[in-house]
């Protein structure tokens, strides 16, 4: 299987691209592959015919589902890569993107907008989701802050920084629950947030989140060897020349970066980076620099599925894609698992 | 043996006179079903009335009991001779048990559609309570009722129900057989890609109903739901109501939202806000002029 | 940017983890092609000193060179594409493959996005053999023995051709043969190819055998520093490991092997 490296890339790309336009055509309003063909390439100006699709799919189309499937492409990228990068910088399989507190600190950034009575819109962005973006990557730097000792912050420490944060930040979203006014409504608020569910609604939250993701998949790919080095720990990869801390600290920021960058459009979504990187992992084997590219593009493949399943499933109601991700991602993993029992004997 | 005859008869003479005190102060008790289907005692006719929630407020004050309201939940706010009784909490987090019972009513009015924890805690401490949760306006009248029977208003419930009956009637007749047109009841548009909507069984989807109108949050599967801008566009609502003007919403940001501009409602400008959503989410007796205000936004031709 | 010449001085270094001392105004120079063997009870500061020599660590006071280069000067990257480590312990959580494995030795020297060269896969190729590990390339090493993924590590650390090479008690763990086996080929390495040696050592007697020179640690000082006859005396045994050996010689080549001797003797005929 390792061997057949760029033809399992081009195939991943390939599907990623088919899973996109079949997400794009299934929806309360139809609307069939051809049309949105024609629309989107009329919208580009290749394609002079009107006519052959109406107002209210090219409204459809454009304002509502490309938005946000193309969200949910962003942040299945992320996500994985988000996962990748903690795997590999904790070498352990079981890492997942919100390891150090930043699910915590995003939940209590969210929590704080949703009680907040102010209302901002920021290029597309409302309160939660800057707020949501802010407490990410806020908990990450006080997770580092606290591991942090002569210099250096130990793999372990985070670990222990980062579930003792969690625990004091859920109690004091809690907390401010119980105090709240509408306690009813907000409950049903945090309690979509924490389930997760893409929320993307203006393009501009796209324009703002896109390049973002990008440039943390592309500067990921750049420390693709570095992880490799990692591999044999923080002592072993200082003795191959890497920069222990330093890299640390870039890889836990770009990292972190990318699930912010999620978790703004996306709400806490489990499991994606957790299993895809795993997956991809014992498909393809543990050489960063084709795992990162790979766990990407399975990453938006797969959720693109879960959120086109959480908005037909039960259709017109919503299954949170939380729960989608979990229930899809579990089996599969097993089955993945069983077929690769070498994999983690240590 | 006279001495004894002697004894006998003053024991006798006590007994009766003490069984006659009883009696006298043993007054008489009532039993009363509930809208959650309890059947509660209650002693005598109360005097001391605690109100769980702004609704029951609203009924006890409307039957003249005002003065008899020894305490009210945190949100109790109308009429405003209510805002000066002590606040015993509220539904969330908690009411505070120790200040109701320190105000030692004889009756608690309670709201819920499921039994609350706290009735049965303060069941337990001897205090008797009645549950309310009517799932329309017919509720709320039978529900006036209900409370003016317990705290011997019956006379003025009479009066207050039939004028709530008779406006309901009014306006069943006006819309009858007249084409119901489509409305959206926003319950809040924080996520506008996903607005909270009435959904099935709501008292809000009753009040459409009530009002001549159809909604579209109906095909939803709670009482209050999140709708997907595409459903909603499908859908294709005639009327908007913004029941979150009281949280900030504006007509026109709900009328810049992407996709919405297909909507029949946003292309006619028929999005409105409720200004007071006391009259419309309160099921008190002043929900009549909420159905009223309803009536004139759906119908406008029948009602102005 | 190498050095003029390879030889490592560790002049005056002082590190201590926290509070008391671990390393106490060491001072060491190992000319290039020598090739040193570390000795000293636990906790005397030996796996301390292979770091110090590597440049993980920096010494408090006093300096570590490579040659005129004080290792404070130059990038962790430089560092490692002169001086490579075998460390004590090594665990892989994930399922590289040998070949995976060995090349990770070439990261000093692999360059942003672009892959391996050619030249990467010939070295990565040429150590495998070297080690006699040609045969294992696409196994995956977490299903390797000891013996043999000591092997392999030794193969990851020679990728990095470096001229300094600093191992950590490569031997401790193993059998007897495979013992033999990596000592064979560091002795080769050494002579073939003049790469410096400094390695920590547990066995004494395996020590003598293959060290031209031995550094004896105490307690963060430098006790003796020689050849085997030097440093393997019955009286600086029992000085630094409170132990009573008697001295042999070695059938074959004639260094001093130590015999331990039991407290009470006669309870054993």
């Amino acid at each position: 299987m390792r061997k057949h490296k760029t033809a399992i890339m081009f195939g991943l790309a390939v599907f990623l691209l088919a899973v996109v336009l079949l997400s794009v055509s299934i929806g309360p309003v139809r609307i069939t592959v051809p049309e949105i063909i024609k629309i989107v390439l009329h919208k580009v100006g290749i394609y002079r015919n009107t006519g052959g699709w109406q107002a209210v799919q090219e409204s459809i189309l454009f304002q509502v589902r490309l938005p946000r499937v193309l969200g949910a492409v962003l942040v299945g990228a992320a996500l994985s890569t988000a996962g990748v990068l903690f795997q590999g910088l904790f070498r352990n399989p079981m890492a997942d993107p919100y390891i150090i507190g930043t699910a915590s600190g995003a939940a209590f950034g969210a929590t704080l907008a949703m009680l907040l009575p102010l209302s901002l819109v920021f290029y597309g962005f409302g309160l939660v989701p800057i707020a949501a973006f802010l407490g990410a990557l806020g908990s990450v730097l006080l997770v580092y802050r606290l591991a942090r000792f002569g210099g250096k912050a130990p793999i372990i420490s985070m670990l222990l920084a980062g579930f003792v944060t969690s625990s004091f930040l859920v109690a004091i979203i809690m907390l401010l629950l119980t105090m709240s006014d509408r306690l009813g409504l907000k409950i049903q608020q945090v309690f979509s947030f924490l389930m997760g569910g893409i929320t993307v609604t203006y393009w501009q939250q796209i324009e703002v989140i896109a390049p973002l993701v990008v440039l943390g998949i592309v500067a990921a790919m750049f420390f693709a060897v570095k992880l490799n080095a990692f591999s044999i720990g923080e002592e072993g990869a200082a003795y191959l020349g890497i920069n222990v801390e330093r890299e640390k600290m870039i890889i836990l920021g770009v990292g972190s970066l990318l699930t912010a960058c999620a978790v703004s459009i996306g709400g806490l979504i489990g499991f994606v980076g957790l299993i895809i990187p795993h997956a991809m992992r014992l498909i393809l084997g543990p050489d960063h620099r084709l795992l990162i590219p790979a766990s990407a593009l399975a990453g938006a493949a797969f959720l693109v599925i879960a959120d086109l399943l959480a908005r037909t499933l039960l259709s017109p109601a919503e299954i949170p894609v939380g729960v989608l991700t979990a229930l899809i991602g579990a089996p599969f993993f097993l089955y993945l698992l069983r077929r690769s029992r070498r994999e983690y004997a240590f | 043996m006279k001495l004894l005859r002697f004894f006998a008869a003053i024991l006798v003479i006590c007994l009766a006179g003490l069984t006659a005190c009883s009696k006298t102060s043993t007054p008489t008790s009532t039993t009363y079903t509930d809208d959650l289907g309890r059947i509660v005692t209650i002693q005598t006719t109360p005097h001391r009335i605690v109100s769980l929630s702004p609704s029951n407020t609203e009924i006890l004050f409307a039957l003249g009991e005002g003065s008899e309201v020894v305490g009210t939940d945190d949100y109790s706010d109308y009429p405003a001779e209510a805002k000066t009784i002590t606040h015993v909490g509220s539904a969330f987090p908690s009411f505070n048990i120790e200040t109701i019972v320190s105000l030692k009513p004889d009756l608690a009015v309670a709201f819920g559609y499921t039994l609350p924890d706290y009735a049965t805690k303060l069941q337990s401490l001897g205090i008797p309570v009645i549950v309310l949760a009517p799932k329309d306006v017919s509720g709320v009248i039978n529900d006036i009722t209900l409370v003016g029977k317990i705290t011997g208003a019956a006379s003025a419930a009479k009066t207050l129900t039939t004028g709530m009956q008779n406006s309901l009637n009014t306006v069943e007749s006006k819309i009858k057989g007249v084409t119901a047109p489509r409305v959206l009841w926003e319950f809040d548009g924080t996520d506008p890609g996903n607005p909270w909507v009435a959904g099935p069984g709501s008292f809000n989807d009753a009040l459409i109903t009530l009002a001549g109108g159809q909604n579209v949050g109906a095909g939803g599967p709670t009482s209050s739901w999140q709708m997907g801008t595409e459903d909603i566009v499908k859908a294709d609502p005639q009327i908007i109501i913004l029941d979150d003007y009281q949280f900030g919403m504006t007509v026109e940001s709900v009328e810049q939202r992407p996709g919405w501009s297909a909507i029949t409602a946003v292309k006619n400008g028929a999005v409105y806000p409720i200004t007071d959503s006391d009259l419309t989410d309160r099921p008190g007796p002043r929900v009549i002029q909420g159905l009223q205000l309803l009536a004139e936004i759906i119908h406008p031709e029948l009602f102005k | 940017m190498h050095s003029k010449t390879s030889d490592l001085l560790i002049s005056d270094a002082c590190f201590s983890y926290t509070g008391g001392f671990t390393l106490n105004h060491i001072n060491l120079f190992v000319p290039n092609g020598q090739m040193v063997g570390l000795l000293g009870p636990n906790g005397c500061g030996k796996t301390t000193l292979l770091k110090l020599a590597a440049g993980v660590l920096v010494p408090s006071e006093g300096d570590v060179r490579i040659g005129e280069m004080s290792l404070k000067k130059l990038l962790r990257r430089e560092v490692a594409r002169q001086i490579a480590v075998v460390p004590q312990e090594f665990n892989i959580p994930f399922a590289y493959t040998v070949e995976e494995v060995v090349m990770l030795g070439r990261t000093p020297f692999l360059k942003g996005l672009n892959g391996e060269s050619k030249r990467d896969h010939q070295i990565v190729s040429g150590v495998l053999e070297l080690t006699g590990m040609a045969g294992f390339r696409n196994r995956y090493f977490n299903e390797l023995s000891g013996g043999e993924r000591q092997k392999i590590v030794l193969a990851m650390a020679l990728a990095q051709e470096p001229v300094i090479l600093l191992l950590d008690e490569p031997t401790s763990h193993l059998d007897i043969s495979h013992q033999i086996e990596i000592l064979e080929l560091l002795r080769r390495f050494n002579r073939e190819k003049k790469v410096t040696i400094v390695a920590a050592m547990h066995d004494l007697n395996l020590a003598a055998l293959y060290f031209d020179r031995l550094v004896l640690l105490d307690r963060g000082l430098v006790f003796a520093d020689g050849s085997p006859d030097e440093v393997i005396t019955g009286e600086i045994i029992r000085k630094v490991f409170s132990a009573k050996v008697e001295i042999t010689r070695h059938p074959k080549t004639s260094v001093p092997q130590i015999v331990l001797l039991p407290d009470n003797p006669s309870s054993f005929s």
